[in-house]
This record gives structure tokens, sequence and C-alpha cells, in this order.
């Protein structure tokens, strides 16, 4: 079984994955095939180097967009963020902390996965959705601090999802 | 009291053959001959009915025609 090393640990929305559900066909295959690999051989990561919110692939479930919840459910780790910060800071105010925008959410998430290998993680989203993250200034002041977090809009994401990807099929070929 | 769930996962071949290995009574004759002859990176979808105790009901290849219906 081929195991691989990734360079970031992928954070991705429900932005990016409504972005993929518009793609044209080859494209879309190629794109879900490439993360599905990522997830399931990974080395530091299995099952969970593809993550995204809870809140974001319920949505995405709820609304029809994902049809296929095993194979997206493959893909990518539906992380319950509530409940990992309550494991790592059980006297944390959820109440509070759900009251954030999902945006800064995102980012909180984003941040928490830098702090495990490979300590560096990539927000995948839409160009859109990423000027949502990073205009308010309140978001862009926590952003800069947090300098092993980065945000690809989709064609960025598309880049890193395939270099994944030969980076794994160049495992297997060995 | 009973409790039966069945359910599917996408898993490389070589996680479903170790279970076959470890438990070879608990999986169809079906799927453990697809299971066994799977080379161990390929990615199959297996299905499992968890009573007591699990057990493959059903294995199949991922397909293209799967990613592109998966959204």
């Amino acid at each position: 079984m081929v195991k691989v090393t990734y360079s970031h640990r992928l954070l991705i929305d429900y932005d990016f994955v409504k972005w993929i559900s518009t793609c044209s066909g080859r494209l879309k295959i190629d794109i879900i095939k490439w993360m599905l690999r990522t997830n399931k051989n990974s080395k530091d990561n299995t099952e969970e180097q593809i993550v995204i919110l809870d809140e974001d692939f319920n949505k995405l479930c709820a609304e029809g967009i994902i049809k296929d919840n095993d194979i997206m459910r493959g893909c990518m780790f539906s992380c319950d963020l509530p409940s990992k910060l309550r494991k790592i800071a059980p006297l944390i105010d959820l109440g509070e902390f759900n009251k954030l925008p999902i945006e800064f959410r995102r980012l909180i998430l984003g941040t928490l996965l830098t702090s495990k290998p490979p300590f560096q993680s990539i927000f995948m989203t839409t160009k859109e959705s990423k000027l949502k993250h990073v205009s308010p200034s309140a978001y862009s002041t926590f952003l800069s601090r947090i300098t092993k977090l980065q945000i690809n809009n989709e064609e960025e994401a598309i880049i890193v999802l395939r270099e994944f990807f030969t980076k794994y099929s160049m495992e297997h070929e060995r | 009291m009973t409790f039966e769930l069945t359910f599917s996962e996408i898993e490389l071949a070589s996680t479903a053959q170790k279970f076959v290995a470890f438990s070879p009574d608990f999986c169809t004759e079906e799927a453990k001959k697809l299971i066994m002859s799977s080379q161990g990176d390929e990615l199959m979808k297996i299905t499992k009915t968890m009573a007591s105790p699990i057990k493959i009901t059903k294995a199949e290849k991922v397909t293209d025609e799967m990613l592109a219906n998966a959204l």
C-alpha cells in the first residue's frame, strides 16, 4: 500500500465543493479522484488529509449538491469543530464560539490543522469566497499572524491537488 | 435488544483484504472474490452490515461513473 507524505493539510468549504459540482465531466472526475487518493493514501493523516467543517458538509448534503455521500466522505473528513475544541480546551464557551461568522470558524479550523504534521495547511475555496475570508480587517489581522495557513482559489487549488496526485502516482510507480 | 445498520465506505482494497484475512467468515463469497483479486491500492466501495459482528455484504470497484455522479 502506497503511503504519501504531503506538504500541507487541506481545508475546503461549501463554495469549493459546489464549484467542483459545476466543473465539466472529465475535470470533475479528476478532481474527485485526486481528492480521494490524497485522503486515502496519506501517511500522516489517513482519511483526514482533506478536511471540511461539519456545517459545510451537511449543507452540501441537504441541498443535494453531494449526491454520493460515500464517495464524498472518502474525499474529505467532516470535522465537528466545537467537539474538537472542547477536547483541547474544555472550558471554552461554545455558545459564544458558535456565534462567530462561519468564515472565521473556517480560519480557526485551518489554523488548528497547522498544529499537527505537516504543520502547514491550505484553505481551498473560490475567488469570491476567498475575499470574504481575507477582506474583513479583523480576519486579515488574524491571518497575518498565521504564516503557515494559505488561502487558494479554484485555479490554485487544482494545481495543488494535481501535484499531490502526481506525488502519489510517482510513489505508486516505484 | 438488537441493532442493525448497513453502511458503505470507500476503502483501499488492501484495507478490505486485511479485514477478510482477519475475519474470512464475515464477508460474502462474491465480495471476497472481488476484494482478494484486487490490487492493494485500488479504491473500492465496501458495504458492511453492522449487526453482530460487522460483515462485508458487497464490494464494488470505484469507477469514473461513480465519481461523475458523486456531485
